[in-house]
């Protein structure tokens, strides 16, 4: 679906992105994520077709953004990160128009406002004028014009910034729901709702991609942030001792506390299940065993360590 | 067609705002009282509506109040979209540059076009209210009509422009309006005793005409010219092609600035 190869930009001389190369494949929800500054939203505007590259090639649908901007530009629903309004309109008037510049025939327009504003909320607000509205209504409505042509894939910058808990909630489950018919790129500063949502994350710093994987591939990687943790009765050299020596585990840590209970750490590789090995040592050894429970990093453990220098 | 639907949304954004209405309306005034002021000034004897109409074309006031009327229409046509971000969601539509550039070029036109229609009613009443009625010629005052409706077309073209180059609404009313002051004044050059240059480069040498030239250019020779009955196909030429110019600049100006933002 989107194909970008050696995409650099630059303003003026300053570099934004460089060297980018990622695609995206039909169906997939890919995350775009990074530290302000990173190039998120530069890489969405060249994407949208809004700006031109300085350097590389992007194809979208097959069709190149530069040359066939105009293809490109019918296939895709586009939210900008700072949504702009025409303040005086009405919320209908706005989608309206909207809908008559994206050429939908003019017999389907109404089936589709109803549609849009039925997705994204705006039912009772159709006749508010948008310059009163919420900043999380006006990114809904913002919403409703990207989806409002059927867009093979939808470009959202930050979509969720600006809204409620209840929102983000809503709006998940919006995307969940249209990544049955669309493509979806989004960029967020929110990581739950990336590892709830993508099926893959480009994480992207200082203009460069950092890596590009599954949010789980991710969160695996972090250094020391997969581990069992532990709560046992025993002494704590006898602990670490006995626990070392269980087959494939790489490290232990043990912190004694209240009546001779410890809170112990066992790390192992990435991908390793050491639990059996261990809660059958801890039979054997007849230590009393409290608490036992695999601790993962989160996606924004994974997100500091891959963007700090 | 994408035009249709951004010409109506333009007319729509223009008389959205109450500023256009106070815009008419001081056109309105304005226009009523140059006529008014030009039909008292001239000998009552030989009143036409043609001699009125010469006499409001060669007020300074009349020119003023072109100078100013045209900037107001037009600053805000793109400086404001670009101010407010509506640019980047009007440009990932699919729809072309030239689309945008023809439909707020052509709104502003319409503009224009309504702001001179109490001239069109002043002569009308003119000939209607006097008695004996004042004489009333078809032919002169249509051209007339044509020759406002002409410079009109070419001064919102720079206006279209000079919005397209500035962030700020006021600069570039600003430019639009010293543009066309300027203009002014180099047809204001053909009534001063200039005699030709001659000028040589690199062993060429030719004439160049400076008082010619500003007479072709001259909108007050065009409006006079054409209010007498006297129809000239130059300036039709003249402000056809250098519309047609600048909406090209005004179109090449919107992708660079699309290009480097
Ligand atoms: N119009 C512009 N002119 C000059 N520099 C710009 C422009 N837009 C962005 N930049 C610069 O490009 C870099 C990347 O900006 P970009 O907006 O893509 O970041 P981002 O990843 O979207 O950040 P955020 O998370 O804050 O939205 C920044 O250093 C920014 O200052
Ligand atoms: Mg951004």
């Amino acid at each position: 679906m989107i194909d970008v190869q050696n995409l650099s930009k630059s303003y003026s001389g300053h570099r934004a992105i460089q060297n980018l190369t990622f695609e995206v494949r039909k169906g997939e929800i890919v995350g775009l994520l990074g530290p302000n500054g990173a190039g998120k939203s530069t890489t969405m505007r060249i994407l949208s077709g809004y700006l031109p590259p300085t350097d590389g090639k992007v194809t979208i649908a097959g069709f190149d953004v530069v040359t066939e901007s105009l293809e490109v530009r019918k296939r895709i629903g586009y939210m900008p990160e700072k949504v702009p309004m025409y303040p005086d309109m009405r919320v209908n008037e706005f989608l309206r128009f909207r809908a008559e510049l994206k050429k939908i025939p003019s017999r389907r327009i109404r089936a589709r406002m109803d549609a849009v504003k039925q997705l994204c909320q705006l039912g009772d607000l159709e006749r508010t004028i948008i310059g009163t509205l919420s900043k999380g209504t006006q990114q809904r409505v913002a919403l409703a014009d990207a989806l409002i042509h059927e867009p093979e894939l939808l470009i959202l910058d930050e979509p969720t910034a600006g809204f409620d808990p209840t929102q983000i909630r809503a709006a998940r489950e919006l995307v969940k729901e249209l990544s049955s018919h669309h493509t979806i790129l989004l960029s967020t500063h929110i990581l739950s709702e990336v590892e709830m949502l993508c099926t893959r994350v480009i994480i992207i710093n200082r203009g460069r991609i950092e890596k590009a994987d599954t949010p789980q591939n991710l969160t695996r990687m972090v250094r020391g942030g997969h581990y069992l943790k532990l709560e046992v009765k025993a002494a704590k050299e006898a602990l670490i001792s006995k626990l070392e020596a269980v087959k494939e585990v790489e490290d232990v840590e043990a912190i004694p506390h209240e009546e001779g209970w410890c809170t112990v750490r066992v790390y192992s590789a990435p991908g390793v299940d050491v639990r059996d090995n261990i809660f059958q040592t801890i039979l054997k050894e007849q230590w009393q065993l409290r608490e036992m429970t695999t601790v993962r990093a989160t996606l924004e453990e994974a997100f500091v360590e891959l963007t700090q220098d | 067609m994408a035009y249709w639907t951004l010409l109506k949304k333009e007319l729509w954004s223009i008389f959205v705002s109450p500023v256009a209405y106070a815009v008419l309306t001081a056109c309105a005034f304005s226009i009523s009282a140059i006529f008014v002021y030009c039909f008292s000034a001239i000998n009552q004897q030989n009143v036409t509506s043609i001699s009125v109409l010469q006499a409001t074309a060669t007020l300074p006031t009349f020119w003023i109040l072109v100078m100013f009327q045209v900037p107001v229409m037009t600053m805000r046509t793109f400086a404001e979209e670009f101010k407010m971000g509506t640019m980047e969601m009007l440009l990932t539509a699919p729809i072309r540059e030239w689309e945008v550039v023809l439909a707020k070029y052509t709104a502003s036109l319409i503009f224009y076009t309504l702001a001179w229609v109490p001239l069109a009613v002043n002569v009308f009443y003119l000939h209607v209210l006097t008695n004996p009625p004042v004489p009333f010629y078809v032919w002169p005052a249509t051209l007339t009509f044509l020759a406002i409706f002409l410079f009109g077309m070419f001064f919102v073209s720079v206006g279209i422009f000079t919005s397209v180059i500035t962030r700020n609404q006021i600069v570039s009313a600003i430019l639009a309006f010293v543009f066309i002051f300027v203009y002014f004044c180099i047809g204001l050059l053909s009534y001063l005793n200039l005699d030709p240059w001659k000028i040589a480069v690199f062993g060429f040498s030719f004439t160049l005409d400076v008082r010619e030239i500003a007479s072709y250019m001259s909108a007050l020779e065009h409006l006079t010219t054409f209010a007498r009955g006297i129809f000239d196909t130059r300036p039709v030429v003249l402000y056809v092609s250098g519309t047609m110019l600048m909406l090209f600049l005004t179109q090449r100006a919107l992708l660079a600035r699309r290009l480097q933002s």
